[in-house]
């Protein structure tokens, strides 16, 4: 379980995060998503003990994570630019790594080796940006944590790469109930992945949901209406409304059984209920907090 | 991306907007229903299914509960899950079918389909 | 499957990280080995194309107390820094740090283990060169243990010393690039700082020079132990008889060597513990997202901002003021209003020099004027004190039970004195210090003339002449005051009673300070030798201490009777003088010091108590005493002709055609046989 209350973190005046919390529980796969500059990153460096926050509290299965290094064997994260020694290969990271984590599995670094297929032995500023994406997944794995935090993990990696690493993380999650945070900005990628869902912007985070919650909440309803409506109805509670002809498509905060029913006393000549992609659902629900969003056409 | 059981290749759809588990729990459905699927065959594990589809494993046991729930499956603690035979479909599927075929065949009536044209669909499906 | 090289809960040291820091760094530390390898190794070669060369123990010690008196002290000032900026280098970076404090350790545990990993870098080389040394020395039986376990100790000491004072300025920082550069300051910002008041008071103070005070040198570890620990050597006469002849003769033979002011390495060190505390508290304390930033520590950034502004103001301000404003200078101090405009202008670059860095940015002009107006207001104040000597500087004349030694150097010798013996002289010395101060623009009004003509000695002007006179007071606060005059002397002012003129000549023509310049009857200075040339007969002779003894004597005998030792200001030449070159060498010694002291006496005629032991010993004969102005005069015939005859040698004579006669020489000398 990683607990995050009312995050404080300023730099030079500016606040990062200005009371951010969200809560993982344990074997999840949390998505943090939001806009560039929201503090997605800024968050993921406390949750790894190299920020120490202004106020709030942050706790990892129920421990605080600064200077706490018991705890922090444990935990494993890949960051957005990861970090190697210039001239090291990754057997020398292996064994460097080695040397900090207690539960370091060499059979799984042997195994993993047939998977990625990448020289162990050349040095890794040699190999390119994503054979050092899989490097660094391949190392992290192999220190079996109980708690991954990824921060813009793919990014970079070609679509076989990606599935591969997914696979390797989700069996991780299913057979061992590794507890996963992962950040980024394909929402098209975290929809399978994902069970939880956290939208971060200006330093706080805005709402936090089980996919499932926020998949079956919010809904897109395609609607004709009969003759006599030109305009859609003022009572039916719309987040967005858009037009194209006669057809009016409408996002409703509300299951798809629930907002069929709705449009239903307008007796509507047509409706069909769609469901709403992780991305249509982050841009709506920032849509309403000063976010600019342009009128799409979906 | 592309699921294989035993050999038989059941494509989803990137580019359908319907959540994972429902096309998961669908082309499952359409197996089974097909008789691919031979009753009491074991379905792949959660775990084994979340690793090779690289999806969340409770999104994979969302749409395992749901076949359980209409009845296409059945689990047994310890061994995993085995399809049903057909005789078991759930009642809900049926509702859930007729409201669709309800839509289809307004559209079709609205499209100028005759009723005798319906009635001959219906004897070819039996067929 | 838990792997075997775990080590975190240990806590403290990770055994992994320093290992791949070392090996990381190779480079370095095998450099640096072999770097220190070629001395041994140097010796070594010689010692196999010698094979006959003897090295005795007692030289490889003071082979060792050399290198650590005066290499390892500047060594370890260079190496200690490319040590730090390795290991520390991880906190300059942000991905670098951020790996760093991910990975399950403390940051106690990151810390002890980089600083020991330092450490050991620091060592390897020495532990390298020292290894074969000692091997070098047990091969050629010549090895000594106390010799090399103060060096070992003195090296640790240092190295120690010099590599916490590395981590502390690598945690002052957030970049590499400052890391460096904040080292340097600190390490020599005492000594600096220090040149920089010193010449900036000369160019506003009576009496001050721009040499610097060294009151704060002991704040500068590098210069400090440079000067301090020094290596004595002694040597021994000793007779020997030569293989050959079997005739005795005097040698010097290497008798011993001592380490002087060893101490003070363990007093840094020390120090280097209480530094290694504050380093760590600043490390605990420290923000990962510093890595980048010139300065790390937010407090500091009003020191760095203000300290930089300050001291362009002093070194850039003086030097845009030499530039364009000392031609224009009326008098001989610095001219306020140009000086304060120029350090306003140079301290205004360091203040926003500073603060471009601290922002990294070139947009730090808005809402730095209050900060910028300190910096004015600072540069002001300091010209302003200094320029109406509101602390009195310039008239400062130490009381008599505040000093615990005084030191006066005028016309050309130098005297030490004491409270409690010499208290009726410190008094004169005093009492003509404050007569000087009182007539500063009297003497100043010559300077100005002087600083057209240098200061002459009387050759032409027979009514002025200048005298150099310096005053040191070692006060028993520690510090120094330390006042340098040119005075101009007057034979006026010289008749007349209560000018400095008068005081100083009573002074240097006394009793007491000519028994001084002999150093008769201070028991501190021991006579040791001498050297006597003689440029008519061109012959040199080296003078053993039993003979320079005696020469003491007759000398000072001499004094007594009046016939050497005074100074006469307006004529310092020495025409008048034999051709004779004596000078003794003394030894030294007190508590603290040891030094050696050479003393030249100009024979002149009169002096006969030195001239009758001269010639006891053989060493002079009628010959040689012959005054310079003759000598001059007489190769001034040599080559023009035309010269009083009687002083020729016969050679001489021979020479120009002159032999017999009665113009001829009055005297033959026989010539030695040649050949």
């Amino acid at each position: 379980m990683i607990e995050v209350r009312e995050l404080v973190k300023r730099f030079d005046g500016f606040a990062a995060l200005d009371g951010a919390s969200l809560s993982v529980p344990t074997g999840s796969v949390y998505g943090l998503v939001g806009p560039n500059g929201a503090g997605k990153s800024t968050l993921i460096r406390h949750l790894t003990g190299i920020y120490r926050q202004d106020e709030g509290t942050i706790s990892i299965a129920g421990e605080p994570v600064w200077e706490n290094s018991a705890l922090k064997a444990r935990v494993a994260a890949i960051p957005d630019d990861w970090y190697y020694f210039p001239q090291s290969s990754i057997r020398d990271m292996m064994r460097f790594y080695r040397s900090f984590y207690p539960a370091f599995n060499m059979e799984r670094y042997e195994k993993l080796k047939e998977v990625f297929q990448i020289d162990e032995k050349r040095p890794i500023r040699r190999l390119s940006k994503g054979m050092q994406k899989q490097a660094a997944f391949w190392l992290t794995l192999c220190c079996m944590p109980d708690y991954l935090v990824l921060d813009e993990p793919v990014d970079g990696l070609d679509p076989v790469m990606r599935r591969q690493v997914w696979s390797l993380v989700m069996g991780d999650v299913s057979e061992r109930g590794t507890t996963v945070l992962v950040s980024s900005h394909n929402l098209r990628e975290l929809e399978d992945v994902c069970d939880h869902v956290g939208i971060m912007d200006h330093g706080k985070v805005l709402l936090e949901r089980s996919l499932a919650q926020l998949q079956d909440n919010m809904v897109k309803l395609q609607v004709v209406f009969s003759d006599g409506v030109t305009e859609v109805p003022a009572e039916l509670p719309v987040l967005h409304a858009s037009k194209m002809g006669r057809i009016h498509t409408l996002i409703m905060r509300m299951s798809a059984r629930e907002a069929e029913e709705r449009v239903a006393a307008y007796s509507p000549l047509l409706v069909d209920a769609v469901p709403l992609t992780l991305e249509e659902i982050f841009i709506y629900e920032l849509g309403g907090v000063n976010y600019e969003v342009k009128d799409m056409v979906l | 991306m592309v699921l294989i059981i035993r050999e038989r290749m059941i494509s989803l759809n990137y580019r359908d907007s319907r959540p994972i588990y429902e096309q998961i729990r669908d082309e499952l459905r359409k197996l089974i229903v097909s008789g691919a699927l031979a009753t009491d065959e074991k379905l792949p594990s959660v775990r084994a299914l979340a690793a090779q589809l690289a999806i969340n494993p409770n999104t994979i046991q969302r749409a395992y509960n749901e076949l359980e729930a209409e009845g296409y499956i059945y689990s047994v603690p310890g061994k995993g899950s085995f399809a049903a035979g057909n005789d078991a479909a759930g009642a809900r599927r049926r509702e859930e079918l007729l409201r669709q075929a309800r839509d289809l065949l307004r559209e079709l009536r609205y499209l100028g389909v005759s009723q005798e044209e319906l009635a001959a669909l219906l004897k070819e499906v039996d067929q | 499957m838990k792997s075997k090289t775990w080590s975190c809960d240990r806590g403290l040291f990770s055994a992994g990280l320093f290992r791949k820091n070392l090996s990381r760094f190779w480079p370095l530390w095998g450099m640096a080995s072999f770097l220190g390898l070629l001395m041994p190794l140097a010796v070594l070669f010689q010692k196999l194309r010698y094979p006959e060369l003897v090295i005795q123990p007692l030289e490889v010690t003071a082979g060792y107390y050399d290198i650590l008196a005066y290499a390892v002290p500047i060594v370890s000032l260079c190496y200690a820094i490319l040590c730090a900026m390795t290991v520390w280098s991880y906190l300059y970076s942000p991905r670098s740090v951020s790996m760093m404090h991910t990975l399950p350790i403390r940051r106690s545990g990151l810390f002890v283990t980089n600083f020991l990993s330092g450490m050991a870098m620091m060592l390897i080389p020495y532990v390298v060169t020292g290894a074969m040394c000692v091997l070098l020395t047990l091969i050629y039986s010549c090895f000594e243990p106390v010799g090399l376990l103060v060096t070992v100790l003195g090296v640790l000491g240092d190295s120690f010393f010099y590599f916490s004072t590395a981590t502390l300025a690598a945690f002052c920082v957030g970049n590499i690039f400052a890391l460096p550069a904040v080292y340097f300051l600190l390490h020599f910002l005492a000594v600096m700082l220090d040149w920089l008041l010193s010449t900036f008071a000369q160019g506003y103070l009576f009496g001050l020079t721009s040499s610097y005070s060294g009151t704060v040198e002991f704040l500068s570890p590098t210069v400090y132990l440079l000067d301090r620990v020094n290596v004595d050597r002694t040597w021994q006469e000793v007779q020997a008889r030569t293989a050959l002849t079997n005739t005795g003769y005097f040698t010097s033979e290497f008798a011993e060597v001592t380490l002087r002011n060893f101490w003070l390495i363990g007093v840094y060190a020390l120090v280097g513990v209480a530094l290694l505390a504050l380093a760590w508290a600043l490390y605990a304390h420290r923000r990962s997202e510093s890595a980048g930033d010139v300065v790390a520590v937010g407090w500091m950034k009003p020191v760095f901002r203000f300290g930089l502004a300050a001291l362009a103001a002093l070194l850039g301000g003086q030097l845009l003021y030499a530039l364009f404003w000392s031609s224009f200078q009326d008098g001989q101090y610095y001219d306020s209003v140009p000086l304060v405009v120029c350090m306003v202008v140079a301290g205004t670059i360091g203040y926003y020099g500073a603060s471009m860095l601290l922002a990294k940015s070139l947009r730090v002009f808005r809402r730095s004027w209050p900060g910028l107006a300190a910096v004015a207001l600072g540069c002001i104040a300091l010209c302003g004190i200094l320029r109406f000597d509101v602390l009195n500087i310039a008239g400062r004349v130490p009381e008599l039970n505040s000093v615990k030694e005084v030191r006066l150097d005028a016309a050309g010798n130098s005297y030490t004195l004491y409270p409690g013996e010499d208290n009726a002289v410190i008094e004169q010395i005093r009492q003509l210090h404050q007569t000087i101060v009182a007539d500063e623009d009297y003497i100043c009004s010559w300077q100005d003339v002087w600083r057209y003509a240098t200061p002459i000695g009387g050759d032409e002007d027979d009514t002025v002449t200048s005298a150099y006179v310096a005053l040191t007071y070692d006060l028993t606060g520690g510090g120094e005051v330390r006042r340098y005059y040119t005075l101009p002397l007057t034979r006026e002012r010289l008749a007349r009673e209560g000018t400095y003129d008068n005081l100083l000549d009573r002074l240097i023509n006394g009793e007491e300070m000519k028994t001084r310049r002999l150093h008769a009857g201070d028991s501190r200075y021991t006579v040791e030798g001498g050297y006597l040339y003689c440029d008519v007969s061109e012959s040199g002779y080296d003078l053993n201490s039993r003979e320079a003894a005696s020469v003491l004597e007759a000398a000072a005998k001499d004094a007594a009777d009046g016939t050497w030792g005074t100074y006469d200001w307006f004529n310092e030449d020495s025409g008048g003088d034999y051709a004779i070159d004596l000078e003794l060498q003394f030894s030294y010694a007190d508590e603290s010091t040891r030094s050696s002291n050479w003393i030249t006496i100009r024979v002149r005629p009169g002096m006969e108590n030195t001239v009758a032991y001269l010639k006891e010993l053989g060493l002079v004969t009628d010959r040689d005493l012959v005054t310079y102005a003759e000598l001059d005069d007489r190769e001034f015939a040599l080559k023009y002709g035309g010269v009083p005859t009687e002083i020729l040698t016969e050679t001489e004579a021979a020479a120009i055609g002159i032999i017999g006669g009665a113009d001829g020489p009055t005297e033959i000398f026989v010539t030695e046989a040649v050949g």
